[in-house]
């Protein structure tokens, strides 16, 4: 009980403290050692061992314009990767008033290999950037007062969601879960929390930061010690990191370096017809249904007649051959030269209307990605195909024989596999 | 005693805004529990900030700290740039390289062998760096005659990170 006592009242005192600093608010500090939790700080001194020592960090790379450049460098990398990762949701998800368009036909190959490619280059650069300012954890005092402490207290969700968010990127297009959550969730939910921190940080930052960027006068600069890494080969050498990890990956969507992409997680001249796969069959489950003879295409929903077409009456249409991409989420992409069907014109045999949506869908029974959605600009796009064949051949059951969706400037998930059904909405 | 305290009414904004945004992505977590799973969520949430803090970070100092004083001061920097860059490549490759991963039956999925892959890039970064050693050592005599060594070595204290590194 008296033990109790004791810590009640510690706590009680430290929470008037606490009251009495945020009163102090910013002149706590100015009349350094006289707000309360100054003086707290001032008792605990003797607990300054190991890293929170005074100098306990020796390197010359611990400075504020090496945090601020590579903060900027990893600003922009972020930027980019949220941007383009909500596109992609978006894309997926849309809200009401998102209408992603079906044209230019290779944007989101870009987008979406702007994304991986970013977040791949971004990770020696945070890694790089949480090296140079690690000394800050030992900050002492460690809380001056509230902005201090809130702002200390946001720099959790940033330096989590950052290494979560380039770490579980990562970890997802080298197809490791070793977690129960869904990635593109998770991802998704994840990148705002981290978007938040990261604005906090921005707003605590950007006065030091913008004085650590201006180019220092000849009299201010140090050379490095004998021995250690000057701040430009430091940042030479991140920056070469960074440029190492694309080349050796950015081939798995830019076809001139697939040759020298030694890590890239895709190739995408490997794999069924001369380019990869993401679900096979089996895994959809639809190894002997997408064979069956029984096989039809329904269009049905919200149409004048509906129709019930076999394999045979869709090669009986006029057929239109085009080359498109399949550009995946995971950033690998690969161009094929497809001939099928134009879906507008099913649209128009079965009585559509000609700013229909369509819902397409899979004969395989389970799956998030069974079904997927064509807005009426890619629902009326020449160029949204029913494929039957790829490279000219008949799609390959990996591919999605017997037919399988193909539009411009749609992710790869969206052109959906071993159809079964257009439903007009 | 500098003040490491933000201040200001752009720091304020911020953090307001800052925080409406972070606090719509906890709501948006909770709100689709079924995909994003919140308990597991959190852990490799705040796993990762752990991880990197308090066992990956400290592995590397304290890792470079013993290393550091091994390398002669005339390559040290070429031989600190190399093992920078081998360290951050090394760790983007892990996922790959570790082949915990993968698509049963999807022989399309993860087609290299990224062992040897890695191993490639080490050989060149190995390369880079040895030529680095040449020119690094050769410029500096030409700069200026070594003069003491340097003083890194003087503080003695745990955990004396000096140099930089990382994995």
């Amino acid at each position: 009980m008296e033990q109790w006592d004791a810590l009640v009242r510690k706590l009680a005192k430290a929470m008037s403290d606490l009251r009495q600093a945020v009163d102090d608010g910013e002149t706590g500090d100015r009349r350094s050692g006289s707000s309360p939790l100054a003086r707290t700080w001032e008792r605990l001194e003797p607990l300054r061992i190991g890293p929170l020592k005074e100098g306990a960090f020796t390197s010359k790379l611990h400075t504020e314009r090496t945090a601020a450049q590579l903060g900027l460098a990893l600003g922009v990398g972020f930027a980019v990767c949220f941007v383009t990762g909500l596109i992609s949701h978006g894309i997926q998800s849309p809200p009401a008033w998102f209408l992603w368009p079906s044209r230019p036909f290779n944007l989101y190959r870009i987008t979406q290999g702007l994304h991986v490619a970013t977040g791949l280059a971004t990770i020696p650069l945070l890694l790089a950037k949480l090296w140079t300012v690690f000394p800050k954890l030992f900050t002492w005092p460690p809380v001056e007062n509230a902005a201090h402490g809130l702002e200390r207290l946001s720099l959790l969700p940033l330096v989590g969601g950052s290494v979560f968010l380039l770490m579980s990127g990562l970890n997802n297009i080298a197809l490791w879960y070793p977690w129960r959550f869904f990635f593109p969730a998770a991802h998704f939910w994840a990148a705002w929390i981290t978007i938040g921190a990261l604005i906090v940080h921005i707003g605590a930052k950007a006065t030091i930061t913008r004085a650590a960027l201006r180019r220092p006068k000849p009299s201010e600069i140090t050379p490095a010690p004998e021995g250690a890494l000057s701040r430009r080969a430091f940042l030479g050498a991140v920056a070469a990191s960074a440029a190492v990890v694309t080349v050796a990956t950015v081939g798995e969507t830019f076809g001139p370096l697939r040759g020298i992409s030694v890590l890239a997680p895709r190739d995408p001249a490997i794999g069924p017809q001369g380019f990869p796969v993401n679900k096979t069959a089996r895994s959809a489950g639809v190894t002997s249904s997408a064979i069956d003879p029984a096989w039809r295409l329904r269009v049905d929903g919200k149409v004048r007649r509906a129709l019930s077409l076999s394999l045979s009456d869709l090669k009986a249409m006029e057929q239109r051959v085009i080359n498109l991409p399949i550009a995946c989420v995971e950033g690998w992409s690969a161009t094929a030269t497809w001939e099928g069907v134009p879906v507008r014109a099913l649209l128009a045999m079965a009585g559509a209307r000609e700013d229909a949506e369509v819902g397409a869908e899979s004969i395989q029974k389970r799956g998030l990605y069974r079904r997927s959605e064509l807005n009426r600009l890619h629902a009326a796009d020449p160029d949204t195909l029913i494929a039957l064949r790829v490279n000219g051949e008949p799609l390959h059951i990996e591919h999605g024989f017997p037919a399988r969706l193909i539009g411009p400037n749609r992710p790869g998930v969206m052109q959906t596999k071993w159809l079964g059904r257009l439903r007009v909405l | 005693m500098k003040s490491h305290s933000p201040s200001g009414k752009i720091f304020w904004f911020c953090f307001a805004a800052g925080w409406a945004v972070l606090l719509f992505g906890v709501w948006g977590t909770f709100e689709n529990a079924f995909y994003t799973h919140p308990p597991n969520f959190a852990l490799w949430f705040a796993g990762s900030a752990l991880v990197h803090d308090a066992l990956v970070a400290p592995a590397v100092f304290l890792l470079a700290w013993a290393l550091v004083r091994t390398i002669p001061n005339r390559i040290r920097p070429a031989v600190l740039a190399g093992l920078t860059v081998a360290a951050l490549v090394v760790a983007v490759s892990l996922p790959l390289v570790l082949g915990r991963g993968g698509a049963p039956g999807n022989p399309s999925a993860l087609p290299r062998n990224y062992p040897l892959g890695i191993a490639l890039i080490l050989a060149l970064i190995t390369a880079a760096t040895v030529a680095g050693m040449f020119v690094g050592s050769r410029g500096r005599k030409q700069r200026a005659p070594s003069g003491s060594e340097c003083g890194h070595d003087h503080q003695v204290g745990v955990p004396e990170a000096d140099e930089l590194t990382e994995t």
